[in-house]
């Protein structure tokens, strides 16, 4: 399991060895991202901390959509991964879900070929946007706020 | 999971790309970050920061050089 040693978190919710961060303000949007790489997780928390949003970030999958539920955040970030279902699986719940489904996922993967795949099918995970990694980071920020606004 | 006949075969050479192309995405984002930084620095002199964002365009650049070959071999397996 990965190991996040970042101190520069306001609070830190340890769950059986799994981190989320979740550095919080009044006030501001909010965006919860899920990746499984921790330096890009810390990366997107530069960037967006940086924009002045608050920023949630996990790297494990299947707590998530209680997480999502519970927090309500303006804004997802979700990685979809080459031979992992835990990705999919969430989208699918979330699109699914009354108190989800109108969250705005931007889906972000290495291979452009399972961002299409999950854009041709809107209807079983959803019509967002979809960015694929590596990508400018000002893209993914105006991506952001086309979808929820400044922050 | 979408299905697709070509994961099935190549599913060791996918998750490499996805190996190669995380670290890249990391390298990317690293320099955006610091080109930022340093375009605001309004102390810094202004020749020192062109020669620093230049050097930045150019880690930009040699990383999109990369994920081009990644994406052109990738392709290249998938149709064998």
């Amino acid at each position: 399991m990965f190991a996040l040693s970042d101190t520069r978190h306001v609070s830190v919710k340890q769950r059986r060895g799994r981190r989320m961060e979740d550095r919080t303000q009044e006030g501001r949007k909010h965006i919860f991202i899920i990746n499984g790489v921790p330096e890009f997780l810390n990366l997107m928390r530069d960037l967006f901390q940086d924009e002045r949003y608050n920023v949630t970030t996990t790297n494990f999958v299947p707590r998530s959509f209680e997480q999502i539920a519970g927090l309500q955040p303006d804004a997802l970030i979700i990685d979809v991964v080459v031979g992992e279902q835990a990705g999919w699986e969430l989208l699918e719940r979330l699109h699914a879900g009354a108190e989800t489904t109108g969250i705005p996922v931007i889906v972000v993967s290495t291979s452009p070929a399972l961002l299409d795949e999950a854009q041709a099918q809107a209807a079983r995970y959803g019509s967002h946007r979809y960015l694929a990694k590596p990508f400018d980071l000002d893209e993914l920020v105006r991506a952001i706020q086309e979808m929820i606004g400044e922050a | 999971m979408p299905s697709d006949q070509h994961y099935d075969a190549a599913d060791g050479r996918a998750r490499l790309h996805h190996e190669l192309k995380n670290p890249l995405a990391i390298i990317l984002g690293r320099t955006q970050i610091l080109r930022r930084s340093i375009s605001r620095d309004a102390s810094m002199n202004p020749a020192e920061q062109e020669r620093l964002l230049d050097s930045l365009r150019i880690i930009e650049q040699e990383v999109h050089v990369l994920v081009t070959r990644i994406d052109t071999v990738q392709a290249v397996h998938y149709e064998d």
